[in-house]
């Protein structure tokens, strides 16, 4: 089965550490864990991710414009960004379809099982 | 038309006699008093012969008018002069000119008329002043019922606003942490096997620690920004019947009944159906938590004119008169510490108001609590 790429994008170095432990303890995902916003882009170029995982408030660089960076860079077009977000309930996002703005969306706190199940949805084998 | 509507603003008026509301008690004693008074005088007049009695005659006069009104007062002036005259024709010898005793009094008559007209001027003015001062007692008292509508919504509506800024930054640095621990849980699950039964119970402690915090941010997100709905005919029915679905567990851990009474046909409101499905999850789960052992739960629905009324009752205790006001304030609460945030009846009335509804709870004459739902049916409603 093929090693699946996945970068993790958020400013709280204890949440990207223990997404990396849980998603690489469980499947065959190479995760790559960013704290800093404004070097997302660059690391994205460089690791080349099946799917990125991506905080929507930072204090660097705002989710949103950085996912429009990586939507239109050369290198990362296509690549399925789904945000993570602390201000939004479970019932706001199951209401709108989990799609807010085009962007699949999970509300904080994620349980591994629905990482794995977007990670299994938006990437292919 | 504009001063007609502010009692205050309204030119000063006499009302007309029959306004004023004498008590048919002091009416008859001031007329009877009043008779009895000229009769004594009449007496005395005769008796002391060539003594004048005339302004005596003043106080039957006066006690009539302001007590028992003009007509009266204008008799007992008229019967003063005819006794005043009676006793001076018994008296007089016949000298001077024959109709000397009737010019005299005639005299006294005439003063007792200005009299009464003058006593009923101040009197009417009184009578006007009282009313003028009632009203402004009135107005003054609306005025303060406003002003205190006023202050209370202003500070409901701080208290939202406050709780919206509070409930993104809560979101924020509480959800965050919530995420590392929900991973780092999910980790240890993977690690502790399911033969540690002590760990396996920590980690679902640690489980449900996160759901429940998690839960109160929710709710906190969800009354602070209460999201547009999304409407649909759905059978309120239905939606009623799924939340009841959901609140199961607990009603048959309480042992309560649940009595349905459904208007026929079935009704279908423009709803949104998860988030009426949240109120009604929320009415249910205080009415549960209100019923005894073994209580009792009816749901009923009913279509009058162009509403859709759904009224939930319960057998607990009903709402303390303390509570009443509170009941939709925000983080307002009477379960234990951890079983409610106080967000849910504020949230549901939100939500109901957002379907151009109303929420309403109160006590019912045979105990316990009704909480009442009223939205327009479809056919009602304005689209």
């Amino acid at each position: 089965m093929k090693t699946k790429r996945i970068l993790v994008i958020d400013d709280e170095a204890s949440i990207t550490r223990t997404m990396k432990a849980n998603l690489e303890r469980t499947g065959p995902y190479s995760v790559c864990a960013e704290n800093h916003a404004e070097r997302a882009l660059e690391t994205a170029r460089r690791f080349r991710p099946d799917l990125i995982f991506l905080d929507v408030m930072m204090p660097q660089i705002d989710g949103g414009h950085l996912a429009a960076q990586i939507g239109s860079d050369r290198d990362c077009k296509g690549i399925p960004i789904i945000f993570l977000t602390a201000i939004v309930s479970e019932k706001e996002t199951t209401a709108h379809g989990k799609m807010i703005g085009g962007h699949f969306f999970l509300p904080k706190p994620a349980s591994l099982a629905s990482l794995t199940n977007c990670i299994e949805e938006f990437t292919e084998d | 038309m504009q001063a007609a509507m502010n009692p205050v603003a309204a030119p000063l008026s006499f009302p007309h006699e029959t306004e004023y509301k004498l008590s048919s008690f002091s009416r008859s004693v001031a007329i009877a008093t009043a008779i009895i008074l000229v009769i004594v005088f009449a007496w005395f007049d005769y008796v002391t012969g060539d003594y004048s009695m005339a302004v005596f005659y003043l106080i039957p006069v006066g006690l009539a008018t302001w007590y028992a009104g003009r007509a009266v007062g204008w008799f007992i002036g008229v019967l003063s002069a005819t006794a005043w005259l009676a006793g001076d024709l018994a008296l007089s010898a016949p000298s001077g000119h024959p109709l000397m005793p009737y010019w005299n009094a005639a005299m006294p008559a005439l003063t007792y008329g200005i009299v009464v007209e003058l006593l009923w001027a101040v009197r009417r003015f009184q009578a006007e002043l009282e009313k003028r001062v009632e009203l402004r007692t009135a107005a003054l008292a609306e005025a303060n019922e406003e002003l205190e509508a006023a202050r209370m919504h202003f500070i409901e509506v701080d208290k939202f606003e406050s709780i919206g800024r509070l409930a993104a930054g809560v979101a924020h640095e509480v959800k965050n942490p919530l995420m590392t621990i929900t991973m780092a849980t999910d980790f240890l699950s993977e690690i502790v096997p399911l033969t540690e039964v002590e760990g396996t119970a920590m980690i679902e402690s640690l489980r449900e620690a996160v759901e429940r915090a998690n839960r109160v941010v929710c709710e906190m997100l969800e009354f602070a920004r209460p999201s547009a709905l999304s409407l649909n005919l759905d059978s309120f029915q239905l939606v009623a019947e799924r939340a009841l679905g959901l609140m199961k567990h607990e009603m048959t851990r309480k042992r309560i009944r649940v009595l349905r009474d459904w208007c026929e046909p079935e009704q279908l409101l423009l709803l949104d159906r998860n988030k009426m499905q949240q109120v009604l999850v929320n009415i249910l789960l205080n009415a549960i938590h209100a019923a005894p052992e073994g209580g009792t739960l009816t749901i009923r629905t009913r279509v009058s004119a162009s509403e859709f009324i759904a009224e939930i009752d319960d057998t607990g205790s009903g709402i303390s008169p303390e509570h009443q006001s509170k009941l939709f304030e925000p983080f307002f609460t009477t379960k234990p510490i951890g079983q409610g945030t106080g967000l849910g009846l504020s949230v549901a009335r939100q939500i109901i108001q957002l379907h151009a509804g109303t929420l309403t709870l109160g006590n019912r004459p045979e105990g316990g609590a009704r909480v009442t739902i009223q939205i327009p049916t479809a056919s009602g409603s304005k689209s």
